[in-house]
């Protein structure tokens, strides 16, 4: 795993004054195969950090020139650092500081004095972690990432054809993730879980919503796809052309459609009857499409014959539909004699108070795609997925913990 | 040294506990940590050591005052589950309780326990039915429990920790 | 409020039906402005609670008599959409009796459940 000098070490920075208990931590961190970086003030860590970005920080919250929180600021706005893992040490922490050291984002906190060793076990632990997301690291580092609705999948092979780069274009695409492969600026393959290379690629060329992120790095794939780019290029107009064409015979794609059970002497096709099963909830035109996992243009085709069929209608929209218990439990709050509804308090989450240095958006606002006016959560937040830390045989010895008496 | 680093790595795992004011979501740290601290904007912390190398961080937030303070974004990252208690008996807490599920349950997979806290009254229906919970699905499980038994309170933790144990590897 | 209907019933709406069977309190009230098709996924939460509680408290002792005459909801679900009066009336009448329904699971529940 190659860090930024090229020496296959990775490259841990520790911000401190001097002193023997940092000596002593950067010589032991050194004996564990570390490239060790030592310097005193916050400014020349944002310096260094932003010019050769580090796998770990270790860092004390009193510093001098800037402070400890104006440093994570500055870290975590920035797009080339923000997923460095931080460990903070500090004497007597707060648990104010503690608990705003977590909602910035810091992965570990240790109390001086501290003894090295344990510093160091902190340190692998962390790494390890790291290398288990090392795609998302390395493509920070040598490349770029951004919305398709700014940049499209025609755009960014362009972009890679005039510069004659190699790399991978990731995609993602509401529940559809691919890739796409770039040698030497030609297209020699595509990826989409359960797709032909070509079929992949056709799929990606009309994804105008969701994200990319372009990995600049050598390339070493057999090539799965015979057709030059110009003649991709040019199909990927057209598609977008037809999609473009096909969507203004439709309602608005943010509008909700619902699905009626066909009469049982109606005739409709295999992949009407598929497409419609997506709506017997109702939901979006565009989220429909998304989850069938067809072909774009196929999948709008079959929603405008099912729409001039008369099976699939429109909707109320899910973010619509009242919810009587939520009413009586609004009712109530409002009814509360603290004033404010606690109700009110709890969705004013969504907005967190920007500071000057202006930390990052929580997940959940910059996710949400159709917002309203009572600032309830959008029905398209992205929920963030679950990951268990701890490993089965761990979380036996938590439960026995538990058990005992 | 390396080496012997590696096998000793400390491993974590986090419970948030979430209660309303008048609830007794306190009790879940105070009863079962050593040490708890307490900030002034009612939330609380304590870690559990269930072995030198494997520790449990548990928060008990209240959903008043600091719950809209919190990065729920960031600290749901790395979360074992949740567990929302409220009041059995008061219809207050059981309101916040179904706002603080609404407002959790959209935005996070994690597991949750919905605990409801019947203090030292006798269980309202028979102890068949709710043992160790009622499923309302995979991932969301209900329990009654005694805010002021240790073991009921391990209890909801260990529930926990069952429905975290399908998810793990 | 207004909040996103889920393929499933609401976890808070849950835990609001099953507070009101344990209180001993009419469900179907609440179902009154509810969707044809969210009153079904609400008969199907109380239908699938009858059941468990019915087997954790009776075993293999129960049997299907015990539920069966519940297990017949009515067909509410082809009148959704429709626009016509007559048909408004027959859901009306199929709500009604879904809310029976509802009603009578949950003192099946009772029975099962409370002490």
């Amino acid at each position: 795993m190659p860090g930024p000098n090229n020496k296959n070490k990775y490259v841990v920075l520790v911000i401190d004054s001097p002193g023997p208990e940092v000596n002593q931590l950067v010589k032991n961190l050194a004996e564990t195969n570390l490239e060790v970086v030592h310097i005193e003030d916050g400014q020349k860590a944002c310096e260094f950090c932003e010019a050769n970005r580090p796998h770990v920080i270790i860092t004390e919250l009193d510093l001098p020139v800037i402070s400890g929180v104006q440093l994570f600021r500055f870290l975590k706005n920035n797009f080339i650092t923000s997923q460095i893992p931080i460990i903070v040490t500090t004497k007597e922490p707060k648990l104010e500081d503690r608990i705003k050291s977590m909602e910035m984002g810091i992965d570990d906190y240790i109390e001086k004095p501290y003894f090295p060793e344990e510093v160091v076990v902190r340190v692998h632990s962390l790494l390890n972690e790291t290398r288990n997301t090392e795609k998302s690291r390395w493509i920070i580092n040598h490349g770029f990432k951004g919305d398709l609705e700014e940049m499209n999948v025609l755009d960014l092979i362009k972009t890679m054809e005039l510069s004659r780069t190699s790399g991978i274009i990731y995609l993602t695409r509401g529940y559809m993730e691919g890739q796409i492969f770039v040698n030497n600026g030609s297209i020699i393959d595509a990826f989409i879980d359960g797709f032909e290379p070509e079929q992949a690629l056709t799929h990606m060329l009309t994804w105008l919503k969701g994200t990319f992120w372009v990995s600049i790095q050598q390339i070493e794939r057999t090539r799965m796809i015979n057709e030059n780019n110009s003649k991709i290029l040019s199909k990927g107009t057209r598609l977008i052309q037809q999609w473009k064409d096909l969507a203004r015979l439709l309602p608005p794609l943010n509008t909700s459609l619902k699905a009626i059970t066909p009469a049982k002497d109606e005739q409709i096709s295999h992949p009407e009857k598929q497409m419609l099963d997506r709506y017997y909830e109702p939901k979006t035109i565009m989220q429909g499409i998304e989850e069938s996992k067809m072909d774009n243009l196929h999948a709008l085709e079959l929603v405008r014959s099912l729409l001039q069929k008369g099976l699939l209608i429109k909707g109320a929209a899910p973010h619509q539909v009242k919810d009587p218990f939520a009413q009586i439990v609004f009712d109530h709050a409002q009814k509360k004699e603290s004033g404010e509804s606690t109700y009110n308090q709890i969705t004013s989450y969504f907005k967190r108070d920007q500071d000057p240095g202006g930390l990052p958006q929580p997940v959940a606002e910059r996710n949400n795609q159709a917002g309203d006016p009572h600032n309830n959560p959008s029905p398209h937040v992205q929920k963030i997925p679950y990951r268990v830390f701890l490993s089965k045989q761990e979380l036996k010895r938590v439960r026995e913990f538990f058990s005992k008496k | 040294m390396f080496e012997l680093m590696q096998n000793t790595e400390k491993k974590i795992g986090e419970i948030l506990v979430i209660g309303s004011s008048n609830s007794s979501h306190d009790s879940f740290l105070y009863s079962t940590c050593p040490r708890v601290m307490k900030s002034d904007q009612d939330i609380i912390f304590g870690e559990l050591k269930i072995e030198p190398e494997l520790s449990l961080f548990l928060y008990g937030v209240s959903s008043n005052g600091a719950y809209n303070k919190i990065a729920w974004d960031i600290i749901a990252r790395k979360m074992l589950g949740y567990i929302i208690v409220f009041d059995w008996f008061d219809e207050a807490s059981c309101d916040i309780a179904q706002k603080n599920i609404d407002f959790l349950g959209h935005r996070f997979e994690a597991p949750l326990i919905i605990a409801a806290d019947i203090k030292e009254k006798p269980l309202p229906i028979k102890k068949t039915i709710v043992d160790p919970y009622i499923s309302f699905s995979g991932k969301e499980k209900f329990t009654f429990c005694n805010s002021k038994s240790v073991a009921s309170i391990k209890s909801v933790f260990a529930s926990l920790i069952d429905v975290a144990i399908n998810y793990a590897n | 409020m207004i909040v996103a209907v889920k393929a499933g019933l609401n976890t808070s709406v849950k835990l609001e039906i099953i507070k009101r069977i344990f209180d001993g309190k009419l469900v179907s009230p609440l179902i009154d402005d509810l969707k044809p098709h969210e009153i079904m996924l609400v008969h199907q939460f109380i239908l699938e609670k009858a059941l468990e509680f019915g087997k954790a408290v009776k075993g293999n002792e129960l049997t299907q008599q015990d539920i069966a005459q519940y297990l017949n909801p009515p067909d509410i679900n082809r009148y959704e959409n429709v626009q016509i009066d007559t048909t408004n009336k027959n859901l009306s009448l199929a709500i009604e009796k879904t809310k029976k329904q509802i009603d009578s699971l949950c003192q099946i529940i009772r029975e099962y459940a409370l002490n």
